[in-house]
């Protein structure tokens, strides 16, 4: 999947992240001590396709931000994934079965925080939500 | 006495297991640190402080290198969420020893709970950090 990504600065940090997303399938059972799920290779499949997606889409305005900065296992079975921006971040699940849920907290109006939940979500409307934690989407 | 219930009072320590994974590069606790297995009534895990240790606590894992993050009960409850003691009794068919100090954060619904966890993991603190998996 990296052969698609032209730009060679982009393929470590990318290439990292899907490394890690790939040994999340050999944690056993019970890995966090109270009862966890195996992951599910769906969950795993659905977020290195969206890490990829987001990763082309906006590595060209914001760089090394359009990687995620933490991976991390779910309890469910499911894929956890955060990109952080200057002014928000956004934490996204990604459920056993690979639906899609996200978190987007957003500190424009700091110190005030406002927090977006929004479940079983597509894909476009995830990459459309990095835009506004990028800071590179029109607010409208 | 595994079955008597107590009360928790706000200022209560709870105790939360941490596997190395849910700990960020910067030793901030991530919010997947609370994510919970079971729908439709979820409840989260955790041990009453005042009966049990850190060390009894990581313990309870099956494996070693788990670590441990503590707030008081009051975090919670001023999230509108509830915390009860929960004692677990032995399940010798399993092998299981009691957890008398097992205490359950209730109240995380579908539609807030990741919310919910982002808010609960910036107020803990990690009191044993995990090791990383061999």
């Amino acid at each position: 999947m990296l052969d698609e990504i032209a730009d060679p600065s982009l393929v470590k940090p990318l290439g990292a992240v899907v490394q890690r997303l790939q040994e999340l399938l050999a944690l056993p059972a019970d890995w966090d001590s109270y009862g966890a799920e195996r992951i599910s290779p769906a969950a795993v499949a659905r977020a290195k396709s969206l890490v990829r997606n987001v990763a082309s889409q906006y590595w060209p305005q914001v760089g090394t931000a359009a990687v995620p900065s933490f991976v991390a296992p779910i309890a469910n079975g499911g894929v956890h994934l955060e990109w952080s921006g200057r002014d928000a971040e956004l934490e996204l699940e990604v459920g056993e079965s690979a639906k899609l849920s996200y978190l987007w907290i957003d500190r424009r109006l700091s110190p005030e925080r406002t927090f977006h939940e929004r479940h079983d979500v597509d894909q476009h409307e995830v990459i459309a939500t990095l835009g506004h934690v990028f800071g590179t989407a029109q607010d409208g | 006495m595994a079955d008597e219930i107590v009360e928790i009072e706000d200022t209560d320590d709870l105790y939360r297991r941490l596997p190395h994974d849910h700990v960020k590069p910067d030793g901030r606790i991530s919010s997947v640190a609370f994510c919970f297995r079971g729908q439709p009534d979820p409840s989260l895990s955790v041990d009453l402080a005042k009966l049990t240790t850190p060390e009894e606590s990581i313990a309870r894992a099956p494996k070693p290198g788990a670590g441990l993050g503590v707030f008081q009960a009051a975090v919670p409850r001023q999230l509108g969420l509830t915390v009860r003691h929960a004692p677990i009794p032995p399940n010798h068919r399993e092998g299981r020893p009691p957890n008398p100090a097992h205490a359950v954060i209730e109240g995380l619904t579908p539609e807030d709970r990741l919310t919910r966890c982002y808010q609960l993991a910036e107020r803990m603190r990690i009191l044993v950090p995990p090791q990383r998996r061999s």
